[in-house]
């Protein structure tokens, strides 16, 4: 019987992050050496917007949407103007 | 030479003559510095949340360029104008600085309605309005009803009928 080693925090992590690979192929970025996306990218751009929130309205973390952070930040940035502006709800809940 | 925009949020039920004269407003103000780029009204839409109870509004948005030299105390006093002076109409406003070099060109939401339709109140008729109406003080001028004496009536009549139906058969 083999001693069950205790792997140290960072390596248990990547096994872990290792295990969920398999269930969607490496996401590649959108905005990513594509200017005219990235032009799209605006505030006032609602319809756009609108593929970055779930159906509650909340913003699609960076794991799922595939986005790179620079652009996941100018996302979340343009989306959280709209919000103020009413252009873009902050929640969809009903009752 | 930087550019910004502003978008405005306005009350659904503006009428003409005040867009007119917030878009007068901006522009004095802004000339003191810089060009008005461009003035777009967009028109009404259905808001995604009610605010300030309102489930429409009305939106404008307004491009202009500022000389590096005033342009805090000018983005200042718009500010003020727009969230002070306008305080009853613009509802929200929101201020963000352009690209010098890029492109004008935006997509913009779907409207329901493209300008709004609401001429300006006339003071004339307004005061008309007034006066038809102090006219016609109902409390004042109807006479007063006697319930139940009409009840009463009524029951009579009620009796009536349906003796005259029974005669009938």
């Amino acid at each position: 019987m083999t001693k069950k080693i205790k792997l140290k925090i960072s390596a248990r992590l990547l096994k872990k992050k290792l295990r969920r690979q398999p269930f969607g192929a490496k996401k590649r970025c959108r905005f990513k050496n594509n200017p005219e996306l990235i032009t799209q990218i605006d505030y006032k751009n609602v319809d756009f917007l609108r593929k970055f929130l779930t159906e509650r309205g909340k913003i699609l973390p960076a794991r799922i949407s595939g986005n790179s952070s620079r652009f996941q930040r100018m996302l979340a940035r343009e989306i959280r103007k709209a919000r103020t502006m009413a252009l873009l709800p902050y929640t969809t809940i009903q009752g | 030479m930087r550019r910004y925009e502003i978008l405005i949020l306005a009350v659904p039920t503006i009428t003409q003559d005040e867009i007119k004269k917030i878009e007068s407003d901006v522009d004095s103000t802004i000339k003191k510095g810089g060009n008005i780029i461009s003035f777009e009204k967009w028109g009404k839409y259905r808001l995604a949340y009610p605010v300030k109870k309102n489930s429409y509004g009305v939106y404008a948005l307004v491009r202009f360029t500022l000389d590096a030299e005033h342009d805090a105390a000018i983005l200042k006093d718009l500010d003020s104008l727009l969230a002070v002076k306008f305080e009853a109409i613009v509802m929200r406003h929101i201020l963000s600085v352009l690209d010098p070099n890029g492109s004008l060109v935006y997509v913009r939401p779907q409207s329901l309605e493209e300008e709004p339709e609401r001429k300006s109140d006339d003071e004339l008729s307004k005061g008309k309005i007034e006066k038809i109406l102090s006219k016609t003080d109902f409390k004042k001028n109807t006479p007063k009803r006697d319930t139940t004496r009409e009840f009463a009536e009524g029951r009579q009549m009620q009796n009536e009928e349906s003796e005259v139906v029974e005669k009938g058969k």
